[in-house]
């Protein structure tokens, strides 16, 4: 290999490394921090990467800031850990990230009651059935987050008018009736959100009185104080309630923890777990809904696909195309070369031997004046000359005519120049000695030229495989699709995606057809001297 | 065997470069086309296997004009070679030798045998030079081959356009000397163009002398040197010609013959005289020797005895005879 050819390879080397460099680096870059449960906890960080199979780019912000949500919001942290139902949220316009694959235990909340209640009051489990559902955890966030600051959440709901429809639809106490039904609230947030607004509705569409009771924390022995007709209902979280209630294990699936669990409340403990109200009290990931908007991640899926490499993603989902794409650019690169060698290689000959000096000076000019144009020029004049004599201006035609006409040249100077250079003397015996001029041009003189019209068509097909990324213009296809789309939406994934295969492209065939003019070089000129 | 009759060549541009040549070149000579550049010489030459086309007159080869002949076959059966030797590169020795017996279709094995005899003759020993490239031979090697390729299909005649005219005069020399020898086995009809009077006196049966494309003397060597046939051809041989003359006459000539039955006397070991070499050699011979008798050998037979003073004798007659010419013009 001479110098030459090791400083080009050298400088695609570089470019392709510098381009792989750019793009190798993660498609968003995002800086995460966790809660230190979150961090080392089981069901933690580890194992959602594993779960969807990808890793932060970033390291953790170390140690977390003591207010993750907060820090979302001031931009210190794009990606944290939080509470379904952290207000927090809500007020720093965050989005949770949809769990795609379920990685996160569900843990909804439903309302529990005494079933001797439901039978002793016709029309209460209607009731209290038309809630569930109706309450999302960003209601259940958003009541949270207006509560804050004000001491009675009671008074929130009916001011917010959350319930709107239940408490319009208000019906008033049946009068003379004073019965009474004993509502827990328990301390945790959203739960207090729930009995709140059970209790809600059961004063407006029921005549029951509701006596609301402190809840404490402890599930067990809420659940007991109902069993024991201490309390008529409360809410729970149905995961929370399988473990501590029943010392069952998680159980993965909404409908199927819920089912279990109500199965076991009605056996073993008489009473009735109605249908998930809708929210749930479940770790989650948040990003500011302004970055997620931007880099398109709604769910943890595309939190992990963001965060691959920009080429390895794209790749991962273009491979198809990269490919089809690639294998066209071939194909238009090939059939222009055949076209080019099947003209040139005849022209060149005949210019050589023929005593009209003037044509080789004629049809080189042309040929060297075609090489002045720049390439993007040439494929926008044919795709022009085409327009004015009626043909197809679009398509593979218009392009592949574009690289002949650049191919033309150095297949056509080099069979040209070689074989105008076969040493006179050579030609002089192998006519003296009675070669017809057939034989002289196939026994002597193309064998004698094939390593100069090899490096033509060498040149030629590295410039075709570079050029043949412009004939996109003119709808042919190839990998200039990707690198004009790449350019044209300023994604560097693309780009490197159409500019790569096709320097690999150039590199594979320049290497390939120096093997060719190696192997088809005759042994007696590949020696120097001896 | 080649006959010129009334030959004329006159180039596009006017130049009329052979004029009226009339020639005969018999079976199995060697006859000389010498002149300076631009004497006509090689386009003669050349018109014998029309590379050059005649422009008047005719060229009978064995009775037939050439241009009636078809042009392929014709330069097939006659053997080529010249100065710039233009081997092919890349073929082989073998192969290069080989050329014109493919061409004719001989199948593999006689080629084989061909081409191997002829680079034996050549000394070219051919199990070490039948697959070399031509870029791997010396310039002589590379000679040796462009003539044992001029010989390929045993061609009846062979031209030579200076085929010795690129060598160094050591190589040239000895190449000159095998080609003799190989020459006198071989009997071929070679018409052989140099511009080296020498070579030649030395190489040529007869010698054509061209100026300007007209022939100005035709004559054995000999005769040429001793007698010019015009002022042109003096000018020509110039200064050289006493030792010219000294190069035409064999030691066979002026040796004493052997009494049937003598015995050679008691030779010096590593210098032999030979009978077929000039007296240019044996004048060499005896300065080298110091001897005043030699024996004289052709080949490995004894033939016969040369005295140095029989030699002084022949030179100071010779020195005689080119003074009186030059008195004479």
């Amino acid at each position: 290999m001479n110098v030459k050819r090791a400083v080009l390879a050298g400088v695609i080397v570089a470019a392709v490394a510098l381009i792989v460099f750019a793009t190798y680096r993660p498609r968003v870059s995002l800086q995460p921090a966790f809660s230190g449960g979150f961090l080392e906890g089981p069901r933690g960080l580890e194992d959602l990467q594993d779960a969807y199979g990808f890793s932060f780019a970033t390291d953790p912000l170390e140690p977390p800031p003591d207010d993750l949500i907060a820090a979302i919001g001031e931009e210190r942290v794009d990606v944290a850990d939080a509470h379904t139902l952290d207000p927090g949220i809500e007020k720093h316009d965050l989005i949770v990230l949809q769990d795609n694959k379920r990685f996160f235990l569900p843990n909804q909340a439903a309302l529990l009651v005494r079933s001797g209640v439901l039978e002793k009051h016709d029309g209460l489990k209607d009731v209290l059935d038309d809630l569930a559902g109706r309450m999302s955890n960003e209601l259940v966030r958003n009541l949270l987050l207006t509560a804050e600051g004000e001491t009675d959440l009671q008074t929130v709901l009916g001011d917010l008018g959350a319930l709107h429809r239940f408490i319009e639809e208000r019906q008033g106490p049946a009068t003379g009736n004073e019965e009474r039904i004993a509502v827990v609230v328990p301390d945790d947030p959203g739960l207090r959100v729930a009995s709140e607004a059970a209790a809600l509705v059961i004063e407006a569409q029921t005549g029951l009185v509701v006596d609301r009771k402190e809840g404490g924390t402890s599930l067990k022995d809420g659940v007991s104080a109902l069993v024991e007709g201490d309390a008529d209902l409360r809410p729970v979280y149905i995961q929370a309630a399988l473990d501590e209630v029943f010392n069952r294990d998680a159980v993965q699936g909404k409908r199927k923890a819920h089912g279990t669990a109500k199965d076991r409340f009605r056996k073993e403990k008489d009473l009735v777990l109605l249908d998930p109200l809708g929210f749930e009290a479940a770790p989650a990931v948040v990003m500011r809904r302004e970055t997620s908007e931007a880099e398109a991640i709604s769910t943890l899926s595309d939190l992990s696909n963001a965060q691959r490499k920009r080429l390895v993603a794209f790749v991962e989902e273009h491979g198809g195309d990269i490919l089809s794409l690639t294998l066209e650019h071939l194909a238009l690169t090939g059939i222009a070369l055949a076209i080019a060698l099947a003209v040139s290689l005849p022209v060149g000959i005949w210019l050589a031997k023929t005593r009209f000096e003037g044509a080789a000076f004629g049809v080189m000019s042309v040929a060297g004046m075609i090489q002045t144009i720049p390439s993007l020029a040439l494929v926008a004049l044919v795709a022009l000359l085409f327009g004015l004599i009626m043909l197809p201006t679009v398509g593979k035609v218009p392009g592949v005519t574009a690289l002949v006409l650049y191919a033309l040249l150095p297949i056509l100077r080099n069979t040209y120049t070689s074989i105008r250079q076969v040493d006179a003397s050579v030609i002089e015996v192998a006519r003296g000695m009675g070669m017809t001029s057939r034989q002289i041009l196939f026994k002597v003189e193309l064998p004698l030229s094939i390593p100069v019209i090899m490096a033509g068509v060498r040149i030629a097909t590295v410039w075709t495989i570079g050029i043949a990324t412009l004939v996109t213009l003119v709808g042919a296809g190839g990998l200039g699709d990707l690198i004009m789309r790449g350019l044209r939406s300023f994604h560097l994934d693309e780009l490197a995606a159409g500019t790569l295969p096709a320097a690999v492209l150039a590199l594979i065939s320049d290497f390939a057809l120096a093997g060719l003019e190696k192997l088809l070089t005759p042994s007696g000129l590949k020696e120097e001297g001896g | 065997m080649i006959v010129f009759e009334g030959v004329s060549k006159t180039f596009a541009g006017g130049v009329e470069a052979v004029k009226n040549l009339d020639l005969e070149v018999r079976e199995g000579e060697t006859l000389i086309l010498l002149g300076t550049s631009g004497s006509g010489k090689t386009t003669s030459m050349k018109m014998v296997n029309r590379l050059i086309e005649i422009t008047a007159g005719r060229i009978l080869l064995e009775g037939e004009d050439v241009r009636e002949k078809d042009v392929i076959e014709l330069r097939r059966r006659i053997g080529y070679a010249i100065q710039h030797i233009g081997l092919f590169p890349h073929m082989t020795v073998g192969g290069n030798v080989g050329v014109v017996p493919r061409l004719l279709g001989w199948d593999r094995e006689r080629i084989r045998r061909r081409t191997d005899r002829l680079l034996d003759m050549m000394g070219l020993p051919p199990d070490d030079f039948r697959d070399r490239y031509p870029n791997q031979l010396s310039g002589g090697q590379r000679q040796r081959v462009g003539v044992a390729r001029a010989l390929g299909a045993d061609p009846p005649i062979v031209l030579m356009d200076e085929p010795f005219g690129a060598l160094d005069p050591i190589t040239r020399s000895q190449l000159q000397d095998e080609f003799l020898e190989l020459e006198s086995e071989i009997r071929k009809t070679i018409l052989f163009v140099t511009h080296d009077v020498f070579e030649a006196v030395k190489m040529g049966d007869r010698i054509a002398l061209l100026d300007e494309g007209v022939l100005q003397q035709l004559a054995e060597p000999a005769e040429l040197v001793e007698h010019p046939a015009n002022e042109f051809v003096d000018q020509f041989l110039g200064q050289q010609r006493f030792q010219l003359a000294l190069l035409t006459r064999s030691v066979k000539e002026s040796m004493e013959r052997r009494e049937a039955g003598g015995e050679a006397p008691e030779p010096p070991p590593d210098v032999r005289l030979r009978a077929r070499g000039s007296l240019v050699e044996a004048l060499d011979v005896f300065k080298r020797t110091g001897e005043t008798r030699l024996p004289v050998y052709e080949g490995e037979r004894y033939a016969g005895t040369l005295q140095k003073q029989r030699l002084l004798d022949i030179i100071s007659g010779v020195l005689g005879e080119t003074s009186e010419q030059e008195e004479a013009s």
